[in-house]
């Protein structure tokens, strides 16, 4: 299996706005992520998890070592990538079908054969009947939908998720962790989930990437190894219950 | 997902199931109710005052005179031919000031370097009252149109330009990261983002540019001009005829919460994000 994401050594420094003092946010972080690999990065909030996510989209600049993208150094972002965000960032005088294709539109590439692509994505996602809403008059759980959707329709290489479904309830959470899986499968896309929700990283992933507090440093790489499709039941399952166990341990474990 | 019309139908459900009064309407229209109870009791002492001599019916006319005046100058010829001019000379002057608004104002908030050069020039102007100006504007246009809408302009541009560059200022970096993640442009980022984001900004500021417009037209018709509104209340006040004053003065009240309620229903209808 070919390597899609590669973080050498990398190290953020973190700038707030106006003159707060710079952070230390990643400091030395090595990752691979396999062509097609579903892998989640978990660890304390505020760790600095999102801060390696965005800048594997390259939406920040990193001031050590070298992130590779298919063999390539990235510069900036591409639509190779593309972010599912936390929350409130569908766009709000945009329609759900106006969000989805927003990426698309920036590129020039709404042709006809991506139009109908876009609609079985509507649908894969479960949207079908709500292309004319606007956000603010969806659920939560139907907004991460479309924020998920939004990321899909560029059809990237990789689909970077930060803690996509922290802010919906937990009944919807664990519905659209099984859902996603199911995307994942269907699409073979390559996933990197940041979440701080050690269970949820544990059902999702072949890999958890286990960060350190601020600033953050990966503690260990953990193999899932349990079988797939994995359901509600692989939730309850002594074998996913001893590795959130264990990955709780190493994030509770002083440095 | 229920909608809101069922959202209500289940509300009125419930109601019915454990028999509820249903709220009464001097409950349900409360602010309307004593609102037209103050404008009439307002009205009512200005009547009282008048057919009792405690108010000189000769400089403040009275409710019913006015209601007189009203009912046979509205439709004159005459009273339409100002009312015309006015009209036209504020929404020129307010179609030139939300152009120019919106059009300097959301690169001003754009560009910090813009920002940060022009801010004290228009805080500068923006303090001085444009009244001010007038004899300057006279001097330069002469006693026309032109002079009365760029009076119409320089009252009404302000809440426009401010708030256009507020708007373009206070785009939310949520918004904006989304848009540098599909690698947008800068130019794209500003068309699909910072505009779109900034136009409740914008309506906001038309609203209180509408009130401002209205006194510039007034005014500007007062020192140069022979037609409007303005010039017609200058005229008849002079010459004592005080009921003609007041209908005009009504009417052009009336012309500004008609078109404020415009841009509220503008804003209701097109922006319901």
């Amino acid at each position: 299996m070919s390597k899609k994401i590669v973080t050498r050594n990398v190290s953020v420094i973190y700038r707030g706005k106006h003159d707060r003092e710079p952070v230390l946010a990643c400091n030395g972080i090595d990752l691979v992520v396999e062509e097609g690999a579903f892998v989640s990065i978990v660890g304390p909030s505020g760790c600095g998890k999102t801060t390696i996510l965005y800048a594997i989209d390259g939406l920040l600049s990193i001031n050590g070592g070298e992130i590779l993208v298919n063999d390539k150094r990235i510069t900036g972002p591409g639509i190779d990538r593309a972010l599912v965000f936390q929350s409130a960032s569908l766009l709000p005088w945009r329609t759900v079908w106006g969000n989805i294709t927003y990426g698309l539109k920036l590129h020039n590439g709404l042709d006809q054969e991506r139009l109908a692509k876009i609609q079985s994505l509507i649908d894969l996602v479960g949207l079908r009947g709500f292309e004319k809403r606007y956000p603010s008059e969806l659920s939560g759980g139907m907004q991460q939908r479309a924020n998920l959707a939004r990321a899909l329709a560029v059809d990237p290489d990789i689909l970077l998720l930060d803690e996509p479904f922290a802010s919906v309830d937990a009944q919807t959470r664990e519905k659209l962790q099984i859902e996603l899986t199911q995307i994942w499968q269907r699409t073979q896309k390559t996933m990197l989930f940041v979440t701080h929700d050690i269970a949820e990283a544990v059902f999702l992933s072949d890999k958890v990437v286990v960060f350190s507090a601020r600033p953050a440093e990966v503690r260990e790489t953990i193999n899932i190894d349990i079988p797939r499709p994995r359901s509600l039941e692989t939730k309850l399952s002594p074998v996913l219950q001893g590795y959130v166990k264990r990955v709780w341990n190493l994030i509770d474990a002083p440095s | 997902m229920a909608s809101i019309s069922t959202q209500q139908g289940l509300a009125k459900e419930i109601r019915n199931a454990v028999n509820l009064p249903p709220i009464p309407w001097t409950e349900r229209y409360f602010s309307l109710l004593w609102g037209v109870i103050g404008v009439l009791g307002c009205l009512l002492l200005w009547q009282i005052g008048a057919a009792t001599g405690l108010l000189d019916p000769l400089f403040v006319s009275s409710p019913v005179e006015v209601m007189r005046t009203a009912l046979s100058l509205i439709p004159s010829k005459e009273f339409g031919v100002h009312f015309v001019s006015t009209v036209q000379c504020l929404f020129l002057g307010l179609l030139i000031a939300v152009i120019a608004g919106v059009f300097f104002g959301l690169p001003l908030g754009w560009f910090a370097t813009l920002h940060a050069t022009f801010e004290p020039v228009i805080a500068a102007v923006y303090g001085v009252p444009y009244i001010a100006f007038l004899p300057v504007i006279i001097m330069w246009t002469g006693i026309g149109v032109t002079s009365r809408v760029i009076i119409v302009v320089w009252s009404a541009v302000f809440p426009l330009l401010i708030n256009a560059i507020q708007g373009a200022r206070e785009v939310d970096d949520n918004y904006l990261r989304v848009g540098r993640s599909f690698s947008a442009t800068n130019l794209q980022l500003f068309f699909t983002i910072a505009l779109p984001s900034s136009i409740p900004y914008i309506l906001a500021g038309l609203r209180t540019s509408i009130g401002r417009a209205i006194v510039g037209v007034v005014v500007a018709e007062f020192f140069m001009s022979s037609k409007g509104l303005g010039y017609f209340i200058n005229l008849k006040a002079n010459s004592l005829e005080m009921a003609p004053a007041f209908v005009a003065v009504v009417v052009l009240a009336l012309f500004g919460i008609a078109l404020v309620s415009l841009v509220t229903y503008i804003e209701n209808r097109f922006c319901k994000w």
